[in-house]
């Protein structure tokens, strides 16, 4: 397999950025309110741990795309567990990714037709979005790396009101005691956590298409990192303000936690989050939709991209139609977010000791 | 050119499909700005809603609908005009006394689906009708502002989020034992509106009255207390030596300690205030002594302490526990903390309190 052209290559750094966003995609608007009907006053312990398997995990996932560094994921699974179970893991990761596209668009559309264009259709926000992604991804893929770069620092200087300062309603006596529900809770946390660190799995597929490899392990570890300390913080806080059983009477604890607290200096911080949480909602589905069109080209061996990337479009806005309200929305999110985490964790120290085994690869 | 102009009709399309299309002019709208809500005259299976506001090129005026829901009585008030009712400029939602004894979680879920209801509305009790309260008369109607003003005017300091239609929403879902709320009242003559006193609910039903004095008992008890002006003693014309001074008091530390002996909690407020001599009478010709502040000082604390404890007293019997002493039961008294029995187990509960109050101004007398 050959080396990806130069305008289909990204720097580690601009990689990064691009995961760091479609990581912290959907999940910490409700992070919150699932970790602790789960395992209560545990759940940002229960984080911690979480956080600390999936660093764990992404060493693996390193070590796997080392050995097929000009290799997509969907093009090396094919040679570790034959053609037709390749083919079929392939299918299932363009479905789950025209799925997180749908879903991303959902809620992107439901929070603005909420809280901020009141009387507008979702489904004109859709087709929207939807126009903005299918014109992003027509571009190579550093076009994308670079808005990736710019709209992580346009976006992040925001996230001052997505770690807000805890308000006069903060009570350290809400996180405590400790383990209360013992790893009974733990366990149980960890399952209804699973879907927040979604986005990490893309590293397989965009691994061939960065140009300094050495520094990627770093550059993947630090954006994780970084990541899990915003869910982290969001999740303490929230914790620490809100009595339990109100927190699971929020739908989106983030999104009502920035409409109560009074910041200094800013005024309407909601829409000044909404617009924070537009760029990192549509870094996210723009990330997935590429994700899906390149897997898609390799797995059906078809070279048209723009008919691929309208064809993603479409299937993406069909499933936003099948989709329904808020409670829709999160079986949804849950489900679709879940797997891929769930594949992310699975797949990669399986295909590993494959490869180790067969000794398939660069190490091979 | 292709980018040129796709880049100008994906534009387009955000300026014109984002909501301009059913836009709605000023003048067609009835600007909400309170809201109040009562039981229908008359009829107490039925709720009566009052709305006050301000419409584009008429004077503000003041609407009523009744149903047997808020969402019917909003309908009938509709009906009665051309203008379309916005609901996102409330300021304040007015509740009164008869409704709010019969519990008023119904009404706060109804204002909270409303996404045009803003989370920090305030919200007040009203002693009589709701509508005298939402008429223009002498006074302008209960507005955010005029609201403001009122509770300034009882010279007590706390956060304003207390009073929030969120943290009463916060208080109702989180399952709290009781909260409170303020009561206004108005002058039949005059229609001048002025703040009572308030609410003490027993989860969400008005229970009791309080006035100025115990609800600095309750807001220390609360921890929630930040400033209050406290005066002590009365002017004696028959004994020019009789000592009457105003001091204005501003929280500056505040902590519980829970100790547990023999089974049995006892939660300790240390409790530390600042203060200012804002008067006194007779006026300390040849300056004031430290014996004279720390006499002071002793008469401070015995006043906040006395304040605390008639509430204590009060709400204990009610058997409710507002001021959120469960969740360092449920912390330090893991053995013997049931919450499903937490309020009798209150109602039993040996407070105690460690006040220290400091003068630090004594004014600017030369």
């Amino acid at each position: 397999m050959n080396r990806p052209p130069h305008s289909m290559s990204l720097h580690a750094s601009q990689f990064a950025m691009m995961l760091i966003g479609c990581t912290v995609g959907i999940g910490p608007l409700f992070i919150a309110r699932i970790a602790t009907v789960a395992s209560g006053r545990d759940a940002w312990i229960v984080f911690l741990i979480y956080l600390a398997i999936i660093l764990c995990n992404s060493l693996i996932m390193v070590q796997l795309a080392k050995r097929f560094p000009k290799q997509t994921f969907v093009q090396y699974v094919p040679e570790l567990v034959g053609t037709w179970i390749g083919k079929c893991i392939g299918f299932i990761l363009i479905v789950l990714g025209i799925l997180t596209i749908a879903v991303t668009m959902k809620i992107l559309s439901y929070i603005i037709a909420t809280y901020v264009l009141l009387k507008t259709p979702m489904d004109m926000f859709n087709v929207i979005i939807l126009m903005l992604l299918i014109y992003l991804v027509m571009f190579d893929l550093r076009v994308m790396g670079r808005l990736a770069t710019g709209l992580f620092f346009v976006s992040f200087l925001f996230s001052y009101f997505y770690i807000p300062p805890v308000n006069d309603y903060g009570n350290v006596l809400l996180l405590m005691p400790f383990f209360e529900n013992g790893w009974q809770g733990i366990w149980k946390g960890l399952g209804a956590i699973l879907f927040s660190l979604s986005g990490l799995e893309l590293f397989l597929t965009y691994y061939p298409y960065v140009d300094d490899k050495r520094n990627m392990r770093k550059y993947f570890i630090w954006s994780i990192l970084f990541v899990g300390l915003l869910f982290e913080i969001s999740l303490f806080t929230q914790q620490l303000v809100y009595p339990l059983k109100y927190l699971a009477h929020l739908w989106a604890p983030s999104i009502h936690y920035i409409s109560i607290v009074e910041f200094p200096v800013f005024e309407r911080t909601d829409a000044i989050f909404t617009i924070f949480w537009f760029t990192v909602l549509f870094k996210t589905a723009a990330v997935y939709m590429y994700h899906s069109v390149i897997s898609i080209q390799q797995v059906f061996q078809v070279h048209q991209k723009r008919i691929i990337v309208f064809l993603v479009a479409v299937l993406g806005f069909a499933v936003t139609k099948m989709i329904g309200n808020a409670a829709d929305i999160e079986k949804w999110m849950i489900y679709v977010l879940t797997a891929n985490v769930g594949l992310s964790l699975i797949l990669p120290s399986l295909l590993l000791m494959i490869a180790k085994f067969r000794r398939k690869g660069l190490a091979g | 050119m292709k980018r040129i102009l796709l880049g100008c009709f994906i534009g387009l399309l955000v300026i014109t499909l984002t909501g301009c299309w059913d836009y709605r002019p000023l003048d067609e709208d009835f600007m909400i700005t309170g809201l109040g809500i009562d039981h229908s005259l008359g009829d107490e299976s039925k709720l009566e809603v009052t709305v006050f506001g301000v419409a584009y090129t008429e004077q503000d005026h003041t609407l009523s609908g009744q149903g047997s829901s808020i969402s019917e009585a909003i309908s009938e008030i509709q009906d009665k005009t051309e203008k379309f009712l916005s609901f996102s400029h409330i300021q304040i939602l007015l509740i009164s006394k008869s409704v709010a004894k019969k519990g008023i979680s119904s009404i706060i879920d109804v204002m909270l689906r409303d996404s045009q209801v803003r989370n920090f509305i305030n919200v007040a009790l009203v002693d009589g009708r709701v509508s005298d309260f939402l008429q223009k008369g002498k006074e302008y109607p209960v507005t955010g502002s005029t609201f403001e003003a009122l509770l300034k005017s009882a010279d007590l300091g706390f956060p304003n989020q207390l009073l929030h239609l969120e943290t009463l929403a916060m208080n109702l879902y989180s399952g709290a034992s009781g909260f409170i709320l303020p009561i206004l009242k108005i002058d039949k003559v005059s229609r001048i509106i002025s703040l009572k006193g308030f609410g003490v609910f027993k989860r969400d039903r008005f229970l009791e009255e309080i006035d100025r004095k115990q609800m600095i008992g309750f807001l220390l008890l609360m921890q929630r207390l930040e400033y209050a002006n406290l005066t002590i003693g009365t002017i004696n014309l028959d004994n020019p030596d009789q000592r009457v001074y105003s001091v204005k008091i501003k929280a500056a530390s505040t902590h519980v300690r829970v100790v547990i002996d023999k089974d049995q909690p006892t939660f300790i407020y240390d409790l530390g205030f600042s203060g200012a001599l804002l008067e006194k009478n007779p006026v300390p010709l040849g300056g004031i002594s430290a014996d004279e502040i720390k006499r002071i000082e002793s008469e401070l604390t015995e006043e906040l302490k006395k304040s605390m404890l008639n509430v204590l007293r009060k709400i204990q019997k009610d058997q409710i526990e507002p001021f959120g002493l469960g969740e360092y039961a449920r912390v330090y008294w893991p053995k013997g903390y049931k919450e499903a029995q937490w309020e009798e187990q209150f109602s039993k509960a040996k407070i105690e309190t460690n006040i220290q109050v400091n003068l630090v101004f004594y004014g600017q007398t030369l």
